[in-house]
């Protein structure tokens, strides 16, 4: 079993009875806005340790325009083996190369396979991490060396400085 | 920065309907429907949004509540815009945009709680903690209310 991380909006995955109109074991549709496939890919990190998640949310975190709280769920690749679901590791665009090494792609996604990936999140493991505590995880990463100052957004450095 | 069309300052509070900034807050609503919103990222609504507060202040957050917070908005823009409402840079209109948040917290839309209080801890006014506790005591989500107890701690940090 290997873990993945993807980037998400919690209230998008807020279900019953928080939503009461909708049925329960059932999602919003608006969900799919945290799934929008580009080249029917789309963009995961694979995550061992909590220390890739520490290392991913961060180089996410630098990668925006502004600090801001960062949710995000961790789910299981079982389901998604089983049903063909093809995850592939690739380079990603942070600015952090250890966490681009983390990145993967689940491509050649088709519109059954995006419903399971929905389904999956659904009940996977759902975190929150605070602006001031994404400020803190920051700060840090740029005096250990791990995040260079150059490769930050400007938004998120005035703001971390 | 997107430009208003027509900007004339606005002395008056509420604006009427043939008024630009109303049609301003209106067209960019209406596009707002197209896009696809990220925490901690701008977006062609968020930078109208500020274009909007920061030539009119007050008015143009009469404007926002009259035809978003209070109208048939999707709350996906609703949401957004209490987002914004939090970050934008404008001390003229903190107090408003303050009290906008903490009246919204209480909303009967869990997305939309959650939207407020995210805000709220962005505009790092620890003003704001006592409406934060009157709607952790309200709150019957158990997420919105693990949520609201983070932001009230966080906003503890700022007192």
């Amino acid at each position: 079993m290997t873990q993945y991380l993807r980037l998400v909006r919690q209230r998008r995955w807020a279900t019953f009875p928080d939503i009461e109109w909708i049925a329960p074991e059932e999602t919003q549709a608006d969900a799919l806005l945290d799934l929008q496939t580009r080249n029917n890919r789309l963009s995961v990190f694979r995550v061992d340790s909590d220390n890739d998640i520490q290392r991913v949310v961060v180089a996410l975190a630098a990668s925006r325009d502004h600090v801001a709280n960062i949710d995000y769920a961790i789910f299981d690749d079982d389901e998604l083996i089983v049903q063909g679901i093809d995850i592939t590791q690739t380079v990603g665009e942070t600015p952090d190369k250890t966490a681009n090494m983390l990145h993967h792609d689940i491509h050649n996604l088709t519109v059954r396979q995006i419903e399971l990936l929905a389904r999956t999140i659904a009940l996977a493991d759902h975190t929150r991490i605070h602006r001031r505590d994404i400020q803190t995880m920051l700060r840090d990463a740029l005096q250990s060396g791990d995040l260079e100052p150059d490769v930050v957004r400007p938004g998120v450095l005035t703001r971390i400085r | 920065m997107t430009a208003i069309a027509t900007t004339p300052t606005l002395e008056r509070d509420v604006p009427h309907l043939d008024d630009p900034l109303i049609r301003y807050v209106t067209q960019i609503v209406r596009d707002a429907q197209e896009e696809v919103f990220e925490d901690g990222m701008e977006s062609n609504f968020s930078r109208g949004l500020a274009s909007a507060i920061q030539e009119h202040g007050n008015a143009a957050l009469t404007a926002i509540e009259d035809i978003i917070l209070n109208g048939n908005t999707n709350v996906e823009v609703v949401g957004e815009t209490l987002i914004q409402l939090g970050a934008i840079d404008n001390p003229g209109t903190h107090n408003r945009r303050l009290t906008i948040l903490t009246e919204t917290l209480k909303s009967e839309d869990v997305r939309i709680r959650d939207a407020a209080s995210l805000a709220l801890e962005t505009m790092e006014d620890a003003s704001a903690i006592p409406a934060l506790e009157s709607a952790l005591c309200r709150e019957q989500s158990a997420r919105m209310q693990e949520n609201l107890e983070a932001v009230i701690s966080q906003l503890r940090e700022y007192a």
